[in-house]
């Protein structure tokens, strides 16, 4: 008798935006609605065990309208069970998250609550053993004790934790050391791990599932949900990624040269479904390109809003080509001899300098513009 | 080209008659003379005559009149490259103007006129910006260091444009573009925007916006901080009061205090019963040996009239004996015997009498022992009855009090604190009120009716009345949605069930309660200790030692005791049957006398009926054989039971030796002091713990931690904003920098011509030196070798120096742009020495060959050496001919 289970972490629900002015309650909203993709991909895979490896919460004080928001919408879904372990972000501690959402959980409620390290069985012969954190760091191993936890012959045994095996973790090894190899030594099947945001195989049995959806531009494979089947006790565990995230965060630097080099961009953006599939662009402009052509550069960056939630625009690194020919093209009379004054001191001074230098340069150059209009 | 020719005024300043300065030629003119002479005046008359309107009333026209006059007249002669011209203005009164043609006599020109016709021939109107009048330095005209005023400037640009009008074509630029112009005005209004003029963010300027949106959010992280440790702090205490109460509630806390509390009452208990015990077996054991006491008396009473009758047996055998033996002797002494007889019977008779008050006084005695007896007993059913009604009242009170128990003051305890529990949680997110007091206000203020003294803060759960005297009233009520109907509900359930419990107890208080039990429970300890003293006072009860004392009560009254004898019964009956011996002894001498056996056997037959008659007498013991066996039995009896009753007492004495009652009622007064303690412990941390919840709950509609985060997160925002904001202001700076280093090469390169013109000239004054030109070609600072001095620094002496060295730099310029003009200097040379003074009129000398120098001085020996100059015309004031003047 096998199992079909979700595998997730880390949803850290109620995190903040506060870079994100516009769009952080857009965010916020998305990480309670992946409860609902989160359901969609278990009735695809048809499992009905949810298991949240750690970090429901993004903060022990999650306010009491986001949890009943949460057991809402985990009560959307009654054929389910959504199984919820404290991880170092919301660590189960007196007057916490977790005690507030144990009052506010109906008699009936689906969500079950692994506040203390004891083995459920979960389904007939299927066994779940939690290692829930009850503070932010720990010096001790929460899954040592699966070791020495019994039980019968052909008892599927799952491990669900948050922690950081192999230096995948939130903060390395620092807060939650778990050994890398606990699903050999207390003879799991699978061991569901949280803290690491991205999609991360340790071994055939030992999984990280990421965050369902991606709270920022680092490029580690976020934005997924594992379905894992096991045929029986022993067997090698089936995992499938499933993509649940709304919000693609995708972060690029480009080599310009000339506004050409941006015009590869909205294709990629399409590509990915934007601008009905919404996604956070952090676009880094690099390289060197002709004065002249740099405010047009920018301006088709900057156009690229047009098919992204949010831009997020460095361009520090462009260089504005100021050769003579460069000046001569862009300015003319007392302008040029200005502008060549700039370039001196652009060519002559540090880094500091030469930033104001060169937006001096740029904001001459739209000075001018606005005095032709 | 211009030069003047003549000078004439009157009724202008000192020269109220007219004078006329004339003669004047092409180079170098000097007019010498005292002070007040004139010779400024004449100046501001040439000022007057070609920059003022005949028609103007300026100061500068009513301080030229002469006094007491008001109609100065000028008449200014000069010469243009086309023609001699002759311009004559009076001002004020009977004001005119007149330009002549001084070729044909001709007025070209007259009053209205004039000014336009005038400044055409000297071409300086707009169109002819590069032309000036006349050049002059006056006294104490010297480079200053003052705010120079807007008119000052505007006159300075006017001229600047001017000369670099006269010398366009010797310089490549002459300035920014117009363009470039428009972007540095743009440049400039876009730093306006975000700074003032001393550098400072402007108000509501980008700047200060984004200074203002870093302090507001910096504050917000910082009030975030407080409120995120406040929470922490809160957790923190939480987590040490729920360590503190599981400490409480461990194996080895409340409950191990408790079953100490049992065991010691046990103890305690046991304590009790044995020490009843104890009493019981001693009272028994009194109660035995009285008993055995009582039987041994009574059988020794038999004993004793046993050895009286025995006694008396032996000496009636042995009378009978002898008797028998000594017969006949008795007979022969019968006689002897006859007449004692009378002797020894009174004898006889005296010690029968002796030997019943023998009897009487030893039942006398036992007599009063069974009264002291009856006494005592009286004494104990006294006592017995006494304790029975303490009994009784303590029972009484146990009945009054029996609606009082531990159990309802429990509930009591439990039902208060639930009501803490509530009124915690509800003052947890109960809104504060502060009052805080002026001087004048104390006693103002009513709070529920009550005149408040002092500054005070309240937490108020239900409605709060507050009255400011001669205001009114504000009411303060916690807003129903602070807390849940359910929660309202609760509270309200434990108030009513605290109330219900006090009206069972029929108390008001907790206090009252206790008071009650503390009541209940000393009737119940009298009730026992008067149980324990009965128990041991009357093992049988009250009724049945009361029973025994009337049992007792009619033998100890009969047996009330005969007053004792007042002689020593015994010791006169020894002496009485002495006595009798002797009598006898006496009879048988007399019988001896007759005969001395028949005496002796009347003797002996005498003695024996007095024997016989002595047994005869009834025995105060009885003579009852089942009553002496009786009295035996039960004193065999009672010795038992007396032996039985010790062993009893002494086991128990051994036993209860176990069991100390002080120190098992110290136990258990410790045992419950610590139990008591413990539980106060409990319910002070369980408030806290309610306390503290209420709080964390009355907040957890907000996500404290996360909010700090956001504002921190805005906080890098806000840093990143203001970063930006200054590197445009930086970038604008650059910009704005820029173009001022382009303006300055311009004003360098525009101010060369005029440097070069006047460089000779300096140099001949100050070798080495150079002047550095502000915009409008005035001098700025002086350079020698590396120094820049600024003007103001310099001595008043070199100061006019560069003054008049720049004004004949300006005159060369001029010359050499053929449009040179005079160059008046009135008193210009003061302050220089002699040896500078000689330089300067090289100087001056110079300039002579370029343009007209006119030089108006009060020193007249030091400028003779000027005056010798070649080609210096030596000028003299002179009366204005009427002829002249009336033309």
């Amino acid at each position: 008798m096998g199992i079909c289970f979700i595998h997730t972490a880390d949803w850290q629900i109620g995190k903040t935006f506060g870079g994100y002015p516009a769009e952080e309650p857009l965010l916020r909203d998305a990480r309670l609605t992946v409860v609902d993709r989160i359901a969609a991909v278990a009735a695809a895979a048809g499992a009905r065990q949810i298991l949240v490896a750690g970090d429901v919460f993004d903060s022990e004080t999650t306010s009491r309208d986001v949890l009943r928001r949460l057991v809402n919408a985990c009560a959307a879904y009654p054929d389910l069970t959504w199984r919820m372990l404290p991880g170092n972000h919301d660590p189960d501690q007196p007057g916490g998250v977790w005690r507030q959402l144990a009052k506010l959980l109906p008699p009936d409620t689906n969500i079950h609550l692994h506040l203390d390290a004891q083995p459920v069985e979960i389904e007939p012969d299927v066994l779940l053993l939690p290692a829930p954190l009850k503070s932010k760091a720990m010096s001790v191993d929460p899954t040592s004790y699966m070791d020495a936890f019994e039980s019968a012959p052909g008892v599927i045994r799952i491990g669900m934790a948050h922690g950081s095996a192999a230096g995948f973790g939130s903060n390395g090894d620092a807060n939650v050391p778990i050994l890398p190899t606990r699903d050999r030594s207390a003879r799991l099947d699978y061991l569901a791990l949280g803290d690491w945001h991205g999609l991360t195989r340790i071994s055939d049995r030992t999984w990280y599932s990421g965050t369902p959806e991606p709270d920022r531009f680092k490029d580690n494979d976020p934005g997924f949900a594992l379905a894992v089947s096991i045929e029986r006790a022993g067997a090698t565990p089936v995992v499938q990624r499933k993509r649940t995230a709304l919000y693609q965060w995708l972060e690029r630097t480009l080599l310009v040269e000339s506004v050409a080099d941006i015009a590869r961009l909205p294709p990629e953006l399409k590509a990915l479904g934007a601008p009905a599939q919404p996604v956070l662009l952090k676009l880094t402009l690099a390289g060197r390109a002709p004065f002249a052509e740099v405010a047009a550069i920018l301006a088709a960056a900057d156009d690229l809003r047009g098919l992204v939630k949010h831009l997020d625009l460095a361009h520090a690194g462009l260089v504005a080509r100021t050769d003579p020919a460069d000046i001569e093209a862009s300015f003319t009379g007392s302008l040029r001899v200005v502008a060549e004054g700039l370039v001196a001191s652009h060519s002559h001074s540090d880094d500091a300098e030469t930033g104001a230098a060169a937006r001096a340069l740029h904001l001459l150059a739209r000075f001018a513009d606005e005095a032709a209009s | 080209m211009m030069k003047l020719s003549a000078i004439r005024v009157k009724d202008v300043g000192c020269f109220v008659q007219p004078t006329a300065l004339e003669g004047l030629g092409d180079g170098l003119n000097i007019l010498s003379g005292r002070n007040e002479l004139g010779k400024s005046t004449l100046l501001a008359a040439l000022r007057a005559a070609f920059e003022m309107k005949h028609t103007s009333t300026d100061k500068q026209i009513v301080d030229l009149c002469s006094y007491g006059t008001q109609a100065p007249l000028i008449e200014v002669d000069f010469e243009t490259g086309e023609g001699r011209w002759r311009i004559r203005k009076q001002f004020l009164s009977g004001k005119f103007a007149a330009l002549t043609d001084l070729a044909t006599g001709a007025v070209v020109s007259a009053n209205n006129d004039v000014q336009a016709r005038l400044d055409d021939l000297l071409k300086r109107g707009p169109q002819h910006l590069n032309r000036f009048t006349m050049l002059w330095v006056e006294q104490g005209d010297m480079p200053k260091n003052e705010k120079r005023s807007a008119k000052d400037m505007q006159d300075e640009k006017q001229r600047a444009d001017r000369l670099a009008n006269l010398f366009a074509d010797e310089i490549d630029t002459l300035t920014i573009d117009a363009r470039a112009q428009q972007v540095q005005a743009l440049v400039k209004k876009a730093l306006e925007k975000l700074q003032t003029e001393q550098g400072k963010p402007k108000k509501g300027g980008a700047w200060q916006l984004a200074q203002d949106a870093l302090a507001n959010t910096q504050s917000a992280v910082e009030n975030a901080r407080v409120r995120e440790s406040a929470h922490g702090e809160r957790l923190r205490q939480l987590a040490e009061k729920i360590a503190q109460r599981d400490k409480l509630r461990a194996p080895d806390g409340i409950a191990a205090l408790a079953a100490e509390v049992e065991a010691a009452r046990s103890a305690h208990t046991a304590a009790e019963a044995a020490l009843r015990s104890v009493n019981a077996a001693k009272a028994l054991r009194e109660t035995r040996f009285l008993e055995q006491k009582n039987a041994q008396q009574f059988a020794d009473t038999f004993r004793k009239a046993d050895r009286e009758r025995a006694r008396a047996q032996t000496e009636l055998d042995e009378v009978t004996a002898k008797l028998h033996a000594l017969a006949e002797p008795l007979a022969e002494a019968e006689a002897r015997f006859s007449a004692s007889e009378a002797h020894a019977d009174g004898l006889q008779q005296r010690v029968r009498s002796l030997e019943a008050e023998a009897d009487a006084a030893r039942r006398a005695e036992a007599a009063v022992a069974a009264h002291s007896e009856f006494a005592r007993q009286a004494a104990k059913v006294e006592e017995a009855r006494s304790l029975r009604a303490d009994r009784q009242a303590a029972a009484d009170q146990i009945a009054a009090l029996a609606h009082v128990s531990a159990a309802a003051v429990a509930d009591l305890d439990a039902a208060l604190l639930d009501c803490s529990r509530h009124d915690a949680r509800f003052e947890a997110i109960a809104p504060e009120v502060s009052i805080r007091l002026d001087t004048a206000g104390a006693g103002r203020v009513t709070v529920d009716g009550n005149a408040l003294a002092a500054d005070a803060t309240f937490n108020p759960v239900s409605p709060l009345d507050i009255g400011i005297a001669g205001v009114g009233r504000i009411r303060v009520a916690p807003h129903p949605a602070t807390a849940s109907a359910e929660a309202r509900a609760a509270r309200s359930a434990a108030h009513a069930r605290v109330a219900t419990l006090l009206s069972a107890l029929r108390v008001t208080s907790a206090a009252d309660a206790k008071a009650q039990l503390e009541r209940r429970q000393a009737a119940e300890r009298q009730y026992s200790s008067a149980d324990n003293r009965l128990i041991a006072l009357a093992p049988a009860g009250v009724e049945a030692l009361t029973a025994s004392l009337a049992a007792n009560a009619a033998h100890a009254t009969a047996a009330a005791p005969p007053p004792r004898p007042s002689i020593d019964v015994d010791a006169e009956l020894s002496r009485a049957r002495t006595e009798l011996a002797k009598a006898e002894a006496t009879c048988k001498d007399a019988r001896d006398a007759l005969t001395l056996r028949q005496r002796r056997s009347a003797e002996l037959k005498s003695a024996q009926a007095i024997h016989i008659a002595s047994l005869a007498k009834p025995n105060d013991g009885g003579d009852d054989a089942d009553g002496r066996a009786k009295a035996e039995a039960l004193e065999t009896a009672a010795k038992a039971a007396f032996a039985d009753a010790d062993i009893a007492f002494q086991t128990v004495l051994a036993h209860s030796a176990a069991h100390d009652l002080e120190r098992a009622k110290s136990r258990l007064d410790q045992a419950s002091a610590a139990l008591e303690r413990a539980r106060e412990d409990e319910r002070v941390v369980d408030l806290d713990i309610n306390r503290i919840e209420g709080a964390l709950e009355g907040g957890s509609d907000e996500d404290i931690v996360s909010e700090h985060r956001r504002q921190v997160e805005r906080l890098e925002e806000a840093r990143r904003h203001l970063a930006d904001v200054e590197a445009e202001r930086a970038a604008l700076i650059m910009l704005r920098d820029q173009f001022d280093t382009i303006a300055q090469a311009g004003r360098e390169q525009i101010s060369a011509p005029v440097r070069a013109r006047i460089q000779p000239y300096l140099t001949g004054v100050l070798p080495g030196a150079v002047l550095a030109l502000d915009d409008g070609f005035g001098p700025k600072a002086l350079m020698r070798g590396h120094a820049q001095e600024e003007l103001h620094r310099l001595s008043q002496g070199t100061r006019e120096q560069i003054a008049i060295v720049t004004r004949m730099g300006l005159g060369k310029l001029l010359a050499d742009r053929q449009a040179a003009v005079p160059l008046i200097l009135d008193d210009a040379l003061v302050f220089t020495d002699d040896e500078r003074i000689e330089a300067m009129f090289s100087a001056l000398s110079l300039a002579a060959r370029s343009h007209q120098v006119i030089v108006f001085t009060c020193r007249s020996r030091a400028f003779a050496g000027l005056a010798a100059h070649a080609g210096a015309t030596s000028l003299t004031l002179k009366p204005w001919p009427q002829s002249a003047l009336a033309a």
